[in-house]
């Protein structure tokens, strides 16, 4: 961890919590764990036992988006802080022009992937606007998972953009798959995949396997 | 902080999930059948609104044929 540099800092909170007595695994209050939406019986890792405090150090919208981050860690598939693997994952999906900053995909692409993102970083990396923006839709829980949320992004912008520009085919296997499901969101899919051609299902003896 | 990596679970993305959830349906549906669930699936076609298309078959090797 960073030295301390100044009174308040997220620094020095880090190297006064890394000298105290607190256990590695917090057994944690009721509130804590419901504010986290850690189980109990499930350990309150160090990790989330710090990420609750991050809203106690001076509040700016970097910090706000990575402590955030930690907190909802887990919905990634694991409880650890944000680390560069994440934002390689997400700049794939992420446009360049007003959310990164210029040069940041192949600054993101060069970091070890298991290194911790620091505010620093994502300063570095993030249009000011764009942190605000994760910060936003973390708190607000509606796309804890950013990148299925940018993947359903490309894919309606697909759809609505480039669709045109293709023939497109789909069998009737994955016309029932659209068709079942939520019934609201099978709804939608089926009326997107309206008028689509589909290849023949020919008998077992006319299928062509070359 | 390290130790919270051996609490690594695989990452399941719901809406593939969903889609694989549906495909097991219909292919329990069928007993688990390919040659049954492909004749619910003919049958389905026959009666569909969609237009059905026979397409010529792909060689290996001819990129322009496969799909992106």
């Amino acid at each position: 961890m960073c030295e301390p540099k100044r009174k308040g800092s997220i620094s020095r909170f880090f190297a006064e919590e890394a000298t105290s007595q607190a256990p590695p695994h917090h057994s944690g209050t009721t509130a804590m764990r419901t504010r986290l939406q850690v189980p109990a019986g499930v350990p309150l890792l160090e990790a989330n036992y710090r990420a609750i405090r991050f809203p106690l150090a001076k509040r700016t919208r970097t910090r706000r988006a990575r402590g955030t981050a930690h907190v909802h860690g887990r919905d990634y598939g694991c409880r650890r802080p944000w680390q560069f693997q994440d934002l390689q994952l997400w700049a794939e999906w992420l446009r360049a022009d007003g959310v990164l900053k210029h040069g940041a995909k192949a600054v993101i692409a060069k970091r070890d992937p298991l290194v911790p993102v620091r505010d620093a970083d994502l300063e570095e990396l993030f249009e000011h606007e764009t942190i605000a923006a994760i910060g936003r839709h973390l708190l607000r829980g509606t796309a804890r998972d950013l990148v299925t949320a940018a993947r359903q992004q490309l894919t309606h912008e697909w759809w609505r953009l480039r669709r045109s520009q293709f023939e497109v085919y789909i069998s009737q296997l994955v016309l029932d798959e659209a068709a079942a499901g939520d019934p609201e969101a099978a709804a939608g899919r089926v009326a997107i995949l309206e008028g689509l051609s589909g290849p023949g299902i020919r008998s077992a003896g006319a299928v062509h396997t070359g | 902080m390290n130790d919270a990596r051996s609490s690594e679970a695989p990452w399941v993305d719901p809406i593939v999930a969903e889609v694989r959830g549906a495909r097991a349906t219909l292919l329990a549906a069928a007993g688990f059948d390919l040659e049954r669930l492909a004749q619910h699936l003919r049958e389905e076609q026959a009666v569909s609104s969609h237009p059905t298309v026979t397409l010529p078959s792909r060689q290996p090797g001819h990129r322009s044929g496969e799909a992106a």
